[in-house]
């Protein structure tokens, strides 16, 4: 009895451990994308897009190119994120698609891969 | 008896340290001072003149009458100037309408943060111009009186976006004394700094 009480109790806290179930998507989005599109994705006016479910949408298939090579804005230049692997981008999008637009993606990493390999120079 | 006695006593010392308000009555003077014949001469922010996003000339009599928020930063910043900007638009909010707050964000990249540059960028962020300018000028000028505002200005290639500065706001008196800053980033800190901001108000 003792046993299962402990075990309800431990697996409830680690349930409450993480705000989003993409815990590793959170981190990478917080290093290295939260300090322009702020931790809950508002962005900065027009100077910088809201990642909203309409502005995610639109963009959808071009979200893992963007996020490796950048993109530029009207007012400012997103920087591109070399150092990211498909894994760490893969982690990015689905977090981000489900915190900010609550939408669970069914990309695997070979479809990030394949279109990481397919961006635009 | 004594049960009575002690209940008051305990009721008025939980009530006494309920205080939800440890709000502060006063500001302190920041910075360096002087003792000067008996007087206390506090430092102030030097003598400027910069130009706003309207090729407007903004010196110290455009804050005359009134006391302001100063900061640093540049356009293309890509790492904490969002975030900056985004607490420094919850204070515009904030203080929505209040003719005697004003805001003067200074750029460190006056070669590519141009009058036009700015201009577009005030739009684009949402920044009320009545109240919050965004300032260019001589570079020298603008890094130099950085240190009044406890900020730091310099260009660094290996800093990222080429510019090192700080992501402080300074509150400035109408008497030109600095006597609050804080980490912009931060919104506690920023909570704090806007509390700070509704007492010096009422100083």
């Amino acid at each position: 009895m003792r046993i299962l009480l402990t075990s309800i109790v431990a697996m409830f806290c680690l349930l409450q451990c993480s705000d989003s179930k993409y815990k590793d998507g959170q981190s990478l989005y917080e290093n290295n994308c939260s300090h322009c599109h702020m931790n809950d994705g508002a962005g900065l006016g027009d100077a910088i897009p809201a990642l909203t479910r309409e502005n995610l949408s639109l963009r959808k298939a071009q979200i893992p190119c963007i996020i490796k090579q950048g993109i530029k804005g009207k007012m400012m230049v997103m920087p591109p994120h070399p150092n990211l692997n498909e894994v760490e981008i893969s982690n990015i999008v689905h977090y981000i698609f489900d915190q900010m637009a609550d939408t669970t993606i069914q990309w695997s990493i070979a479809d990030i891969k394949a279109s990481l390999d397919g961006c635009e120079d | 008896m004594k049960f009575v006695f002690t209940t008051l006593v305990l009721a008025i010392l939980v009530l006494n340290s309920c205080n939800p308000s440890n709000k502060k009555s006063s500001l302190p003077v920041l910075g360096n001072k002087d003792i000067i014949n008996g007087d206390t001469i506090f430092s102030t922010i030097r003598d400027f003149e910069f130009v706003d996003q309207d090729s407007q000339r903004v010196n110290n009599s455009t804050f005359q009458d009134k006391i302001y928020i100063a900061d640093f930063f540049f356009t293309h910043c890509p790492t904490i100037c969002p975030k900056v900007k985004k607490q420094m638009l919850r204070i515009q909010d904030h203080f929505k309408g209040n003719e005697e707050l004003k805001m003067i964000s200074h750029t460190v990249d006056p070669k590519r943060d141009t009058v036009g540059r700015l201009k577009s960028y005030a739009e684009s962020v949402g920044i009320n111009t009545d109240m919050w300018m965004l300032v260019t000028g001589e570079k020298d000028s603008l890094y130099s009186i950085a240190d009044d505002y406890f900020s730091v200005a310099v260009e660094n290639p290996d800093a990222p976006g080429g510019f090192d500065h700080s992501g402080r706001l300074i509150l400035v008196d109408k008497k030109r004394r600095v006597r609050s800053f804080c980490d912009g980033t931060d919104p506690i800190k920023v909570d704090a700094f806007i509390e700070d901001v509704e007492l010096l108000l009422q100083l």
